[in-house]
């Protein structure tokens, strides 16, 4: 039953990316500096966004699991990893892309590039020490401890604009108050693109939260059986 | 109960050690501060810094300074709020390099008030705005 909802939850995002992409692509205008390339923001800034609030959640859940050391929380906090990890890459090498073109070089060691470059690295040592042993209590200690640590990361990402002179810009979506430095006709799509991104990696994130809990039940012989009797588990 | 006096212990422990990781991290970042900007402005370049050092620019290229010589190099005035230096580049300049945007450049000064600049990189602003809307002050 629960295949149902998250199929639809994933239906639901899918088409939220889709129309915030093709509103974003086709029916906008290109920017008045930069031209066509500009169109990689409708990627490069969900994922960079999403990379940060997907690493909130994994602090949320780890200081969750650290003060109830509940199993679920500990498994929410690892498929968010995951997630949050797949997020970083796309907006690092997205942003490389876009980099390229408009100033000239793929990578710079800037305090923005580097910051959300060690992001990536905590959350794939994050992963790959949980990763040696699934099931360990120890293990699962250390890797919470190790994403709370971690977090001081995402203010630095976030203020690295405002607090250093950097090669990256400063902020177009002012969170807080304020008008915002990108046009009503981008802003919208952009919205709509971080939305469905959004709720994608949700839909990810809980399919991998199933599939963990169903690998801690493997050897129950309640699943042995529906599985032998249902011949697999229906999606 | 969700707050007994086991969770609560645990949470005293992580509230402290958060504490320590705040204040440990925020001292280093408090010291390192200065170092972790990617460039100078020319308004920060450091008196002291001797001539032929490598180090990184970056400021507002001026209106109408930018000259193309015969050789394939060009010439141009960076500024910021307080002041400004001469930039020599040969090589290519990137796409977005025009007069009143910004660059950020690798070189070295070979005078007092003459920059050499081995690489140059066009930075644009936080603006994003149609062609058709024209230009946003």
């Amino acid at each position: 039953m629960l295949d149902k909802h998250l199929f639809k939850l994933g239906t639901i995002a899918f088409l939220t990316v889709l129309i915030g992409s093709i509103w974003g692509c086709y029916f906008t205008e290109d920017d008045f500096v930069q031209g066509v390339i500009f169109r990689l923001i409708y990627i490069h800034v969900p994922a960079a966004f999403l990379s940060l609030s997907f690493y909130s959640l994994l602090t949320m859940f780890s200081i969750g699991y650290l003060i109830w050391r509940n199993k679920l929380l500990d498994n929410l906090a690892y498929a968010s990893a995951y997630v949050g990890f797949a997020f970083t890459l796309v907006a690092l090498l997205t942003g490389c892309l876009w980099g390229k073109p408009t100033w000239g070089t793929y990578w710079v060691w800037d305090a923005r590039l580097t910051f959300e470059l060690i992001l990536g690295i905590i959350y794939l040592s994050y992963i790959y020490y949980r990763q040696t042993n699934p099931f360990k209590q120890s293990i699962k200690f250390n890797a919470a401890v190790l994403a709370i640590v971690g977090f001081i990361d995402v203010p630095l990402i976030h203020f690295s604009v405002n607090w250093w002179f950097t090669l990256h810009q400063g902020e177009s979506i002012k969170l807080i108050g304020g008008s915002s430095a990108i046009h009503q006709s981008y802003l919208y799509p952009i919205l709509i693109c971080i939305i469905g991104y959004g709720l994608f990696g949700l839909y990810l994130m809980l399919l991998k939260v199933y599939a963990l809990i169903l690998r801690e039940c493997s050897e129950t012989k309640w699943l042995r059986n529906y599985i032998l009797n249902n011949k697999g588990v229906s999606f | 109960m969700l707050f007994n006096t086991v969770t609560q212990n645990r949470l005293v422990k992580l509230l402290l050690f958060i504490l320590g990781i705040v204040v440990i991290a925020g001292l280093a970042i408090y010291f390192m501060f200065e170092n972790i900007n990617y460039f100078y402005t020319p308004s920060q370049i450091p008196a002291s810094l001797e001539i032929n050092r490598f180090f990184k620019l970056g400021g507002k290229v001026k209106q109408h300074s930018v000259n193309y010589d015969a050789n394939g190099g060009v010439g141009f005035v960076l500024y910021d709020e307080t002041s400004e230096i001469k930039v020599s580049y040969n090589g290519v300049l990137p796409n977005l390099f025009q007069e009143n945007g910004y660059a950020v450049m690798t070189g070295r000064l070979v005078s007092k008030d003459l920059f050499l600049a081995t690489q140059i990189l066009a930075k644009h602003d936080e603006n994003y705005y149609p062609r058709g809307v024209g230009r946003k002050p």
